[in-house]
């Protein structure tokens, strides 16, 4: 019974965590172009897309609703993989936000992958965090037409694990 | 009793350890990320001197059987039709024979072939050959191409100009 009533309790402590807190994602646009200026060098025949390729995207990121000394960590992930071999990058602007928001071990940039990885370390409440996005390894043969780009982010109490 | 306080502890110790990773919130997001057609095609551009180095004893021109030269195609097409192909044109300058050569390839991404050689009909019109295969990008140094220029003796002696041009125009379909 006493374990039972502890677990409730819990519960909905947990419960009243999980209202509190808030995470807004904003992208600039919702399409990206990719075209022969992309090439390197660019508008060449036999050339392909540039190993790496800044993308005219963005995002601002808002947490909202936590305490002001409370660690946090923002995870990104993406639920359908690019087309080929592409991959793509984000990079959190660390001079977007107030120094005394940044947290400890807050990853330069994050190459998205199928399981969620550390993106920005956090410390309270943070508005307007910009991240930036670069396209890498996209290939001519194997890149075309319109590619949507699904990333799930996650807002994890405490801060983010030290990097490799 | 002790089994039930045993519970209790791996609830708590469990509660304790998961509130280090406690999931606030979580956000779906997409963009699209559009990658527009591409068909950029290049052909070097070379110029071969075709005067002979040589003169007979009567102070004619020697006779010159052939002479060839070998431009580079390249090209950078996206893959967007399922069967894609490039229009090979040659115009030969009047008077001249010709005949282009061309070796199958096989670039970077996918295979493709070039249509096999072929011979200038000898009434300075267009040669059309396709070449079917994989569209993608080719390497930045080039497909060889080579046209190969026959003269007779008597063509020779009948240039009327210095400079003869012969035009590659590639069309992608």
């Amino acid at each position: 019974m006493l374990v039972r009533i502890l677990l409730v309790l819990l519960y909905v402590l947990i419960s009243s965590i999980l209202r509190s807190q808030s995470l807004s994602i904003d992208y600039i646009g919702s399409r990206v172009e990719i075209n022969e200026t992309h090439l390197q060098p660019p508008q060449t025949a036999g050339a392909d897309y540039a190993a790496s390729i800044p993308l005219n995207q963005g995002a601002f990121v808002s947490v909202q609703g936590v305490r002001p000394r409370s660690n946090w960590c923002l995870l990104a992930y993406h639920t359908e993989p690019l087309q080929g071999s592409a991959t793509l990058k984000i990079t959190p602007d660390l001079a977007s936000v107030p120094q005394e928001n940044i947290g400890t071990n807050t990853p330069t940039q994050l190459l998205l992958q199928g399981q969620p990885q550390p993106l920005f370390s956090g410390t309270g409440p943070v508005d307007q965090l910009f991240l930036s996005f670069t396209l890498e390894h996209a290939h001519v043969s194997q890149n075309v037409n319109t590619s949507p780009v699904y990333i799930q982010y996650q807002l994890q109490e405490g801060g983010c694990p030290p990097g490799p | 009793m002790i089994r039930r306080l045993h519970i209790l502890k791996i609830a708590l110790l469990y509660c304790v350890n998961s509130s280090a990773q406690t999931l606030w919130s979580e956000q779906s997001t997409h963009f699209d990320l559009h990658f527009e057609p591409i068909a950029l095609i290049a052909v070097s551009e070379q110029e071969i001197q075709l005067s002979p180095g040589v003169n007979t004893t009567a102070g004619s021109p020697a006779f010159i059987d052939s002479i060839a030269t070998t431009f580079h195609l390249r090209y950078t097409i996206s893959p967007v039709k399922p069967n894609p192909q490039l229009v090979h044109s040659v115009s030969a300058p009047a008077g001249l024979s010709s005949r282009w050569l061309s070796a199958p390839f096989l670039p970077a991404s996918g295979t493709c072939t070039l249509a096999p050689s072929a011979t200038h009909n000898e009434t300075n019109q267009f040669l059309t050959t396709a070449i079917y295969g994989h569209s993608g990008t080719a390497p930045q140094n080039g497909i060889p191409v080579t046209v190969q220029i026959s003269l007779s003796q008597s063509e020779y002696q009948n240039l009327d100009a210095h400079l003869h041009l012969f035009n590659l125009t590639y069309q992608c379909l």
